[in-house]
């Protein structure tokens, strides 16, 4: 046997004797890997592309809903953050996510908007815009748990399409009524 | 063959672009504070500040004179309650309460004259009824503990409420509730207060300054929209209903948690509130003005009482019958007057008028005078009155000239030296005089309306019998502070007085102040 062939007989002597760990180790690493993977694309993942679709409230970037052709535009407060879950809805939700607030057109004035939202007997007011506001806690559903109910329906009108409805929904709504209220005040005319 | 791992490169990369995804995102401000309303400055809390009390058995029993009339001449019933050594404030009370009087008067063309009830009338209960000035006024009408009696279709209540007892600042609030056959036809609301320590008084609204409606207004109406639940940002423009706001002004108190607070009644609104969709009050809202806020807009008087919060009351008490205040013109008196003393039973009589409030006159022998000038000062320091029923009760007619002028000088002079009180009347023994003894006495010769016959060793309950139900106001009642059922009835008889509404006083306070300096006089009526 030569040099050569001593050699490539002793590497093959060398690889037969990895021992078993070794391949447990390797097989655990994977796994952990993998694991990480999963993580991230559960957790990091959705809320990231759901961020993904959230903007931030700039005077200069007014909001608009609604069609084309009965579009509505509203000024939120710079700072608070828009996302768009569909095209149906909007998500309005204060820097600190204490309030958040969903906006949608809808027919009619803002006292008929706030009874078809559940509004028994909406308190009527005018708003420094000039535009009219109907608001009330909605009543809920016979079959509905009340802590899944909306804390605040606000219907503000008279707008292209009828009027705009702020469903409002916070652990501590008194504490963020002058915080909806400039919302309501930015629906313009 | 190539080993099955992941290159840490890689798993990196991974990482740092998941971060970079999520970094994309806005950030939640957990700090960002929303904002507040305008013109917050006010606090706005459901419902009426509760009065506090001064019922008999609690410590500030002890500071107020509670009173109550009832009269059916022109129907009327009145509480109310008086500070000892607050003149200026208990003639403040008394004129509220003469106003209500002069309605009944104008209303029934009757003159008011005071009035004792009938025997278990009830009225030695003379306290403030908590919260009466807050409850219905309906409620108040129904209630016979309260109510004025009907005449002539109609009547009128006056309640009181103590809301207010700290520091030397003392607050009531009187409350008119008038009706006719239609019911209900008035009710007003007044709160008086005093500085006991210089005798200040005003009104509620007075404590402000007059600038103070105009300054609070718009914070007033601003906190009474959010309290309606207002989401408008817009503007309430020049509130032209000012006077509105002056009127809650009436029920001002200080806060016991600092500041000033008054209360807007139900159906409170004004033209600005209605313009914006506000709907009026459904309930009372009390309207807190933080002391930092009030200071500048209240008056001097108003700055004391904000200034009392937090402290105990230190106004005066009532420590003797003589410290209570008493008006005869407008509740029913009587005089119980003791003859023949003082005695070993005189100081145990004292004890019982002063647990009841009540003064007495004691027309004390001058031989006595010596031996007893203990008695005979602590008579006077306590408030009743020392009158002089001669040396040794000689039928005065039968003596001469000097003899009469040597039984009232010289007894005068003693009963003078051992009391310390100037003697100013006198009782003829027996009550026989002549114009010739009167003449030469120089005094009024105090007799008497109601004579128990104490002296004839009758029964106890003969004596109270006879002392609780013949006085009429301004009756003098004969009795003698040397018999043992005299000084074992004292207490009984002022309970069934004071329980038929009497005030218990001395002669000087039976006559107002203003006893004659001469004649004979078995009353003052």
């Amino acid at each position: 046997m030569n040099d050569t062939a001593r050699a490539a007989s002793a590497n093959s002597a060398s690889q037969r004797r990895t021992p078993w760990w070794v391949w447990t180790l390797a097989g655990v690493g994977a796994a952990g890997v993998v694991a990480f993977l999963v993580v991230i694309g559960l957790v990091v993942v959705p809320p990231a592309l759901a961020n993904l679709r959230t903007q931030v409230a700039s005077a200069q970037d007014p909001l608009v809903i609604g069609s084309e052709a009965a579009s509505v535009v509203i000024a939120v407060p710079d700072g608070w953050l828009i996302t768009h879950p569909d095209d149906a809805h909007t998500l309005i939700a204060t820097p600190d996510r204490g309030m958040i607030v969903d906006v949608t057109p809808a027919a009619g004035d803002p006292s008929a908007a706030a009874a078809a939202a559940g509004v028994a007997s909406p308190l009527v007011e005018t708003l420094a815009s000039g535009l009219t506001v109907a608001h009330g806690p909605p009543v809920p559903a016979a079959d509905e748990d009340a802590a899944n109910v909306p804390a605040l329906v606000a219907a503000v009108g008279p707008v292209a399409g009828g009027s705009v409805v702020f469903t409002a929904s916070s652990d501590d709504l008194d504490r963020y009524r002058p915080a909806l209220a400039s919302l309501l005040e930015g629906v313009r005319p | 063959m190539s080993r099955p791992v992941i290159r840490p490169a890689a798993l990196a990369g991974v990482a740092v672009a998941a971060l970079l995804v999520s970094g994309c995102a806005p950030v939640v401000d957990a700090n960002w504070m929303p904002p507040a309303w305008p013109a917050t400055t006010l606090q706005v809390i459901p419902g009426e500040v509760e009065p506090l009390s001064a019922e008999p058995g609690q410590p500030l029993a002890a500071n107020v004179s509670p009173e109550r009339i009832r009269q059916d001449g022109i129907g009327i019933q009145a509480r109310y309650a008086l500070l000892p050594g607050d003149a200026a404030f208990n003639d403040a009370v008394r004129a509220y309460v003469r106003t209500a009087i002069g309605a009944r008067h104008d209303a029934t063309g009757a003159r008011y004259s005071p009035q004792a009830g009938a025997v278990g009338a009830g009225l030695a209960d003379r306290s403030c009824r908590p919260g009466s000035t807050l409850t219905p006024a309906a409620e108040v009408l129904a209630d016979p503990a309260l109510a004025g009696p009907i005449v002539g279709g109609g009547s009128a209540s006056v309640v009181c409420d103590v809301v207010w007892a700290s520091g030397s600042v003392f607050g009531q609030r009187l409350r008119t509730v008038t009706s006719s056959g239609d019911g209900v036809v008035g009710d007003s609301v007044e709160t008086l207060f005093t500085d006991t320590a210089n005798g200040d008084v005003s009104t509620a609204a007075q404590l402000w300054a007059p600038d103070a409606a105009g300054a609070l207004a718009d914070d007033v109406f601003e906190g009474l929209r959010r309290a309606a639940g207002s989401l408008s940002l817009a503007p309430l423009g020049d509130p032209a209903t000012l006077e509105q706001l002056a009127g809650a002004f009436a029920t001002t108190m200080p806060s016991a948690a600092g500041g000033m607070q008054f209360t807007i009644p139900a159906g409170f609104t004004t033209d600005a509130l209605t313009a914006l969709g506000i709907p009026p009050t459904d309930a009372p809202l009390t309207i807190l003005v933080p002391a930092v806020r009030a200071d500048p807009l209240l008056t001097d008087l108003g700055r004391r009482v904000l200034a009392s919060v937090g402290q105990p009351y230190s106004g005066p008490s009532i420590q003797n019958p003589g410290d209570v205040p008493v008006d005869c013109s407008l509740t029913p008196c009587v005089a119980l007057t003791y003859d023949d003393g003082p005695s070993d039973l005189t100081p145990s009589m004292l004890d019982a008028l002063g647990a009841h409030r009540a003064s007495a006159t004691f027309f004390a022998m001058g031989e006595k005078a010596k031996r007893y000038a203990a008695t005979l000062q602590r008579m006077v320091a306590e408030g009743h009155l020392v009158g002089n029923h001669s040396w040794n009760h000689p039928s005065l007619p039968t003596l001469t000239d000097a003899q009469v002028a040597a039984q009232l000088g010289d007894t005068s002079a003693a009963l003078q030296a051992a009391s310390g009180q100037p003697i100013t009347m006198f009782r003829p023994p027996y009550g026989e005089y002549t114009a010739r003894v009167l003449a030469i006495a120089r005094m009024p010769a105090i007799l008497w309306d109601v004579d128990t016959e104490d002296w004839k060793g009758i029964a106890d309950d003969v004596l109270i019998e006879r002392a609780i139900t013949q006085p009429r106001p301004g009756s003098i009642v004969l009795q003698h502070d040397i018999h043992q059922n005299t000084g074992r009835t004292v207490g009984a008889i002022c309970d069934g007085l004071l329980d038929r509404g009497f005030t218990i006083v001395t002669i000087e306070k039976l006559f107002r102040g203003d006893v004659p300096t001469s004649g004979a006089w078995r009353s003052a009526r």
